[in-house]
């Protein structure tokens, strides 16, 4: 059977990939030293799979379709479409998991979700920018996960965590012996493109840190639902971590790292969750 | 509220020449005629009316498009926050 052998969760800041030989030196330590380690702890656990989380911005959905969840299921995925992911992943193509992708697709009907799928999708930045700091030698089969977190209405933070524990039991389930984990990208605070742009809220943040540590499922949806209608748009994408953690089944939180960084646009977070035995 | 039709021309401007065709302005005037936009909305995409357009388009498209229009983060940021009519933010509870 399957193994889940990690949760994670990363920022996914466009600005990592576009200004990465320019920018400030201490940010980019600080990006070194952080996704370094996580790249250390997801390498050690060896996964075939990576199941990554991460909103669309606008390179698969436009506003004739937008789902709320979207499973990949697909053999192969495109490579970034952005200009500025290109030097780092110049594939065009990049391998999926058709096989996990269609069970946790019938897992998630069977399970009360009903998200959408598709065959092949383009993986943005969001997806990839903490997949190309964790420094693979081979890069993992990757099975995306889209979620609608940049135009109104989202989803509901309890119903990510659900979506989280949704996701282990289908990894669980899966009758194939591989090692999969589970990757939630984006946030921490930020505010994009928006009269507030540039505004990294770290009450919101730190207030998020704790709660991955503490809160049950139920407090956790709702503090975080009454938070994100107070902070800039891209605290949406903590719904991605929801996601992670809800997998992951509350054995508790590890911050690998947090920094606000205003160049990125971003406050800047890197975490594992436990597992438990 | 979002106008479809105006977030669709920037969706479809990523792939389109994005800042190249954009900052040239006889190209720009040629997709704008391709879109179904309001005659307020051709105008303001004529002349670079943030105020405008701004609450027209979803933030993240919104990004993308100063980007397309020439202006870098900082510049963005500056824009952006001209246009803003509440109390700054940064007092936010949430403890």
């Amino acid at each position: 059977m399957a193994k889940l052998v990690g949760c994670y969760a990363a920022g996914h800041a466009p600005n990592i990939a576009r200004t990465w030989e320019t920018m400030d030196r201490k940010d980019r330590a600080w990006l070194d030293e952080k996704f370094g380690e996580l790249g250390k702890r997801v390498k050690a656990a060896r996964p075939d799979v990576l199941i990554v989380h991460s909103t669309d911005h606008w390179c698969n959905f436009f506003l004739n379709n937008i789902p709320a969840f979207c499973v990949g299921i697909g053999d192969e995925h495109e490579g970034p479409p952005e200009p500025f992911m290109k030097p780092f992943f110049p594939q065009e193509m990049m391998r999926g998991h058709a096989g996990l992708g269609k069970h946790v697709l019938e897992h998630a009907f069977s399970s009360e979700f009903d998200p959408s799928y598709s065959m092949q999708l383009k993986l943005d930045h969001g997806m990839l920018v903490p997949v190309w700091q964790i420094g693979f030698e081979t890069i993992p089969a990757i099975v995306p996960i889209y979620l609608n977190l940049v135009e109104k209405p989202f989803t509901t933070p309890l119903r990510c965590i659900k979506w989280g524990h949704m996701m282990r039991e289908a990894i669980e389930s899966y009758p194939d012996d591989i090692r999969v984990a589970v990757i939630g990208t984006g946030g921490m605070s930020h505010s994009i493109g928006e009269t507030t742009m540039g505004w990294v809220d770290e009450p919101f943040d730190h207030a998020c840190i704790e709660l991955f540590g503490s809160a049950s499922d139920e407090e956790l949806g709702a503090r975080m639902d009454a938070m994100l209608k107070v902070t800039g748009n891209g605290g949406a994408e903590m719904r991605s971590w929801l996601c992670a953690h809800g997998a992951a089944g509350g054995k508790g939180f590890d911050l690998i790292g947090y920094t606000p960084m205003p160049d990125m646009l971003i406050g800047c977070g890197v975490a594992e969750w436990h597992l438990g035995a | 509220m979002t106008d479809y039709w105006l977030n669709k021309l920037i969706f479809d401007l990523q792939e389109a020449g994005g800042k190249g065709l954009w900052t040239d302005a006889a190209k720009r005037l040629a997709f704008i005629d391709s879109y179904k936009v309001s005659p307020a909305i051709y105008q303001a995409l004529i002349d670079d009316d943030f105020a405008t357009l701004q609450p027209l388009i979803n933030p993240y498209l919104m990004r993308n498009f100063l980007l397309f229009c020439g202006l870098d983060d900082e510049d963005s940021k500056a824009v952006l926050h001209g246009l803003h009519d509440g109390p700054q933010p940064g007092e936010a509870a949430h403890g």
